[in-house]
């Protein structure tokens, strides 16, 4: 894997996969697609819980200088986890990786926090929410808004087993009809290329 | 057992929490969020080491929406480099609870601003660079971010006979108001409050 990431390091430890929930291969896979984020720098990701993937987008935004924008729930009093510290510890970690300066935390999801964002101002973004077939067109749809024409969205839990019922099938159907192609993958992660010309 | 949070005497803050804002600075506002059309988001440009972030989210959390503060928090480059004033505005934030209504944005304006939608905040604070030339970059784009009839705050606003008087930076936000066909709407203090146009 490391041959994979360059010159990025592996999640540190305290991040890695006893509360960041990303294997070996779900870390390869995102690292693939944040090194070959284009000029537009920024990134995004929509669940960001305890802050793994958290940690990978603003290694990566650090070298280049610019932001991660991490969209979760966070604990607010009408999410599925009111109170749950997540955001306390996503900040932790980010900040004993002196990242927090490349990270910015919104608690909310697409449909409030997300529009307070332009079109096409994300070079790449990684989703990893409610699995389910309802709110996976949700993200995706802010997603196609939001990255740039010919941007990466990846997608987490793609495992093809059927645990997550409906998931997996709404993604492809999505992913087919928009006619995003499929760029990498690794883990049960899938790293999709958006048209050019943005909307299909 | 309960302890209540102790406050500053007079000026609406919370002991903990530093702000380079006086008691008619804070007044004015809260006046400005009072105002603020209910279900809007608010930002503000200049955040340092969170006095008005922490207005900002107390409201944002009553609204269940956010408070976004740009700032440029120590990052590299800034006038302030290696400054921790974003660990330390998160901490006083969390210290409250109202972290969670607060979005803390490193940058500035011109870095970060064009990633924001049209019309998308009800209300901004600009307390950033007090140049003539920040002046313009924060005013125009509050102009563009902030919805017909929301309120812009600007701070360390003072006539020319008082020693705090900036002098490029106060002449430049009255022309770019003037431009922008903003009102004056509130004062006290160095804070003026613009009401934007209608359209």
């Amino acid at each position: 894997m490391s041959h994979l990431i360059g010159h990025l390091p592996p999640l540190p430890r305290h991040a890695s996969d006893a509360q960041a929930l990303l294997t070996a291969g779900d870390v390869e896979a995102l690292s693939w697609m944040f090194r070959r984020v284009g000029p537009i720098g920024d990134t995004a990701e929509v669940g960001t819980f305890y802050g793994g993937s958290a940690v990978l987008g603003a290694q990566c935004a650090k070298a280049r200088g610019y932001r991660h924008w991490c969209i979760d729930e966070f604990g607010l009093p009408y999410s599925k986890f009111p109170t749950e510290p997540s955001m306390e510890i996503a900040w932790a970690h980010l900040r004993a990786e002196d990242l927090h300066q490349h990270a910015v935390l919104v608690a909310g999801d697409v449909e409030t926090a997300g529009l307070a964002f332009g079109d096409g101002v994300f070079g790449a973004v990684f989703i990893d929410s409610d699995h389910t077939p309802e709110q996976a067109p949700i993200d995706m749809a802010w997603a196609r808004r939001v990255a740039i024409p010919n941007g990466l969205v990846s997608l987490h839990d793609l495992h093809g087993d059927g645990r997550y019922p409906g998931y997996q099938e709404a993604v492809e159907g999505l992913v087919g009809q928009w006619g995003w192609t499929e760029a990498f993958a690794a883990g049960s992660v899938k790293v999709y290329r958006l048209p050019d010309g943005g909307e299909a | 057992m309960h302890v209540e949070t102790p406050w500053l005497p007079g000026t609406g803050i919370p002991y903990c929490i530093r702000g380079q804002l006086c008691k008619e600075d804070v007044e004015t506002l809260i006046w400005m969020y009072e105002h603020t059309l209910d279900g809007t988001d608010t930002i503000e440009i200049g955040t340092a080491y969170g006095g008005s972030a922490f207005l900002g989210a107390r409201r944002a959390k009553e609204q269940n929406g956010r408070h976004w503060c740009i700032d440029e928090f120590g990052r590299p480059g800034a006038l302030l480099p290696g400054e921790p004033s974003m660990a330390i505005t998160f901490s006083s934030l969390w210290a409250v609870d109202v972290h969670r209504w607060c979005v803390l944005v490193p940058g500035t304006s011109a870095e970060v601003g064009w990633r924001f939608c049209d019309d998308q905040f009800g209300a901004a604070f600009i307390d950033g660079g007090h140049t003539a030339e920040w002046a313009d970059l924060d005013m125009t784009f509050c102009d563009r971010v902030v919805r017909p009839g929301g309120y812009v705050a600007t701070h360390d606003i003072w006539p020319e006979a008082d020693w705090r008087h900036v002098p490029g930076y106060t002449e430049a936000v009255y022309e770019r108001a003037r431009a922008q066909d903003w009102s004056e709407a509130h004062r006290d203090g160095g804070t003026v409050v613009w009401q934007l146009g209608a359209t």
